[in-house]
């Protein structure tokens, strides 16, 4: 009987505000991701066709910003991940001390807003340390979704069914040598999903660092309406290039998801 | 008497038992699992365990390999108490095969992976040497046509017979079987307990947990049966099976034969 | 009948009075640039354009209703017709003139440059390779744009947050009207003493209130009223009050 309470845990629902992830199922050709990457790469060209004053203008001024929020989402999703597995095994973990701390660090960043953190490591901090405006958004960012991130991990690798763990340490694997072998390689793929789109939120949540003078796209929107008061116009390409953006990530991490469903029946 | 005692005073021969349970307790919360277990199993021995279901059989066996942490009394596997922290539990448990009722097989490696996993990593074996070891025992197991699939291709009976090739991939010298059937469609039993009296045959040291009483029968050296976190009766399977001397052994076999 | 009369009149005069009564404008203030607005110890915006509004509106008989908008937006703000007046420190640009009616100036400013305490420049070509900060959007940032000098150019949501950064060390000069300088070097108590105006430009910038393109009426009323202030000695008075000068 007592090896009937596993299983109970395996359904876990993650709410995020990320894009949707397609599910890599989806064989038709028009579904709401397809509608969405259609409507938008159309629009654009053709605001930037017909009226190429000003939407050109504002689409040639963005690169640059591009470029900013592709290197500190970047840097953010490399430093979130690792941290966020971290503190999923803390989570986890026997060790009274390893698991206190975990559990603290997500309660305390998960209850302040990452705008305040992003003030705060910039602006507050710099009494003791000054970073520049990119590595404190960084920073910020990762400590956030590191601590997201902590919870897909903690959950997905409760997800895998406990007899796993017992069929590797049965084996004679140790603590380290399952979770690498067994159940990590396992719980990448219900944790793929969430990370996916705790990414794209990141991405998206990457406009909060213009308020550090950084110029990611955001900011460069900003800094033309600034000039020119074309507020219509810019924040209709401004939100033209994050929801393409969105897209292709999104259907990236779906096309990596179906990878990871390959030992699947059919 | 301690653990210690009992150690020193086993000899180094090899008519060491394989298994020495003393006065083994376990609670599940207040609830005693198991009360005062105390079993002596030589080596070659196989042992069948039967009883109803809560009567503490599974958890005696997985208290063998340490899936669940006894509370009072010790367990020797080949004199070396599987409690004790100078003994490593890991390297005592490649020496103890196991096998789940759920077969519990790898879903994200294919069979062959499956088997070779523990003695590449563990045994340091090559990948050729630990291929070449699997595929003989899946030839034993009767699939050595599937090693290239997952699991999850697989039909229950074969996914069991996987999980036994891969707990001998590391050549245990006692083999522990948790109702490595109860979970199989009735059709694929048989094919699961051929391979059981297959190896029983060629001399394993085997304890199973089982329903199956025809495999008792046949395969069994000795039969316990367990209620309510003891052993209530033991014996010849024979002679619990025709003239059980214990109401509760009585009742019980009424009810599934 | 009479009364029927009397009661039609007596109807007439409430609502023709209602209709006389003075009419009240929403004002968008972004007050984060002292001392031409800022908030005051009560969360109230308070300042020189927010007083010469007010001195406006009573000369030109209008009420005013003072609200703090983000300086980002609030040009969007007058355009969409949420609010009417932008009394803002806004300069008069050739570029906003295009969007938005102005009206007569109120008030020279140059831009200024600050530096931390003790540094120095001798011309706008010497930030050449530097970290320079301004609020977004204002015409400090359009000056160094315009002046072709190659600086690392960074825009803070307020002028506050990089004079802040420049205390902090992590940007080397802000440029800013001329007033609000002014009030971070010499009367804002934790940026006072550390940081000086190295530079003030010789061009003249000219502040005006922002109303919709078109709204030709309220820029009449604001001009009567800009005069009328000028003229009973109002003006004076409030430079005093924040500018300190006689």
């Amino acid at each position: 009987m007592e090896d009937k309470k596993e299983g109970s845990k395996a359904n876990i629902v993650m709410v995020t505000d990320g894009a949707s992830i397609p599910d890599p199922r989806e064989w038709r050709l028009i579904n709401a991701w397809s509608i969405a990457l259609a409507g938008a790469v159309c629009a654009l060209c053709m605001l930037c066709v017909l009226w190429p004053e000003p939407y050109l203008r504002i689409l040639l001024y963005l690169p640059d910003g591009v470029l900013i929020t592709f290197k500190i989402t970047l840097l953010a999703i490399c430093c979130a991940v690792p941290l966020g597995l971290i503190t999923g095994l803390g989570r986890i973990s026997r060790n009274r001390c390893i698991n206190l701390l975990a559990s603290t660090y997500v309660e305390v960043i998960r209850g302040i807003p990452l705008l305040v953190q992003i003030f705060y490591i910039y602006y507050a901090l710099s009494r003791f340390v000054q970073v520049s405006g990119i590595t404190s958004a960084v920073v910020a960012i990762s400590f956030c979704y590191g601590a997201y991130m902590g919870e897909v991990f903690r959950a997905g690798i409760s997800a895998i069914n406990k007899g796993q763990t017992e069929a590797a340490r049965s084996l004679g694997f140790n603590r380290y040598q399952t979770m690498r072998l067994v159940v990590l390689p396992q719980a990448m793929r219900t944790i793929l999903p969430p990370v996916g789109n705790e990414c794209i939120a990141m991405l998206k949540d990457t406009s909060l660092v213009s308020i550090m003078a950084v110029p990611d796209i955001m900011q460069r929107a900003r800094s033309f309406v600034g000039t020119t008061y074309l507020y219509f116009e810019t924040y209709t390409m401004v939100a033209l290039l994050y929801l393409i953006i969105t897209l292709l990530l999104s259907k990236a991490v779906s096309i990596m998801e179906s990878r990871l469903n390959y030992y699947d029946a059919k | 008497m301690t653990q210690s005692d009992l150690s020193e005073h086993m000899p180094e021969a090899s008519a060491e038992p394989a298994i020495v349970i003393d006065h083994v307790w376990k609670y599940f919360g207040s609830l005693p699992a198991l009360q005062d277990v105390c079993l002596t199993i030589a080596p070659g021995e196989r042992v069948v365990i039967i009883g109803p279901s809560g009567s503490g059989k599974s958890t005696l066996l997985r208290s063998i390999n340490r899936l669940e942490q006894i509370d009072m009394g010790s367990i020797l596997v080949q004199g070396k108490n599987i409690q004790s922290d100078e003994n490593n539990i890991n390297e005592m448990r490649q020496n103890l095969g196991m096998v789940f009722q759920q077969f519990n097989l790898f879903p994200h490696k294919t069979v062959l992976q499956n088997i070779t996993l523990a003695p590449r990593h563990l045994r340091k074996l090559s990948r050729e040497e630990a291929e070449t070891r699997a595929l003989t025992l899946l030839k034993k197991v009767g699939i050595s046509d599937k090693a290239n699939v997952y699991p999850s291709m697989l039909s229950g009976g074969q996914q069991q017979r996987v999980a036994i090739a891969r707990a001998l991939a590391m050549q245990p010298s006692i083999m522990l079987f948790d109702e490595p059937t109860s979970a199989l469609d009735p059709e694929m039993v048989g094919e699961v307990l051929d391979v059981m009296v297959g190896l029983a045959e060629e001399g394993m040291t085997m304890i199973c947990v089982t329903h199956e009483m025809g495999f008792a029968r046949t395969v069994a050296d000795r039969l316990i049966f367990m209620d309510q976190g003891q052993i209530v009766e033991m014996g010849k399977p024979e002679t619990l099976f025709t003239s059980p001397r214990h109401p509760r052994l009585r009742q019980f076999l009424n009810q599934i034969l | 009948m009479l009364r029927y009369l009397l009661s039609a009149i007596m109807a007439l005069t409430l609502v023709s009075s209602q209709v006389w009564a003075a009419e009240t404008y929403v004002v968008a203030s972004d007050c984060t640039w002292p001392p031409m607005e800022l908030l005051d110890a009560n969360k109230q915006p308070v300042g020189f354009d927010i007083d010469f509004i007010r001195a406006v509106g009573k000369a030109a008989g209008f009420e005013v209703d003072v609200r703090n908008i983000a300086w980002d937006g609030i040009f969007g703000g007058v355009a969409t017709g949420q609010y009417d007046i932008v009394a803002a420190a806004t300069t008069i640009t050739e570029e906003r003139k295009k969007q938005f009616d102005f009206s007569d100036p109120y008030y020279e400013v140059a831009q200024a440059v600050v530096l931390p305490a003790g540094k120095s420049i001798k011309a706008l070509a010497d930030l050449k390779g530097l970290k320079v900060g301004g609020q977004i959007g204002t015409t400090g940032i359009f000056v160094m744009r315009k002046s072709g000098v190659n600086v690392d150019l960074k825009e803070y949501d307020d002028v506050g947050l990089a004079i802040q950064d420049m205390i902090n060390g992590r940007l080397d000069a802000v440029v800013c009207d001329d007033p609000v300088a002014l009030y971070y070097v010499n009367k804002k108590t934790d940026t006072a003493g550390k940081i000086n105006i190295a530079l003030v430009t010789e061009e003249k910038e000219y502040y005006g209130f922002t109303v919709k393109k078109g709204r030709k009426d309220l820029v009449e009323k604001l001009n009567r009223g800009i005069k009328e202030v000028r003229a009973s000695g109002e003006e004076a008075r409030l430079l005093e009050k924040w500018m300190g000068k006689k």
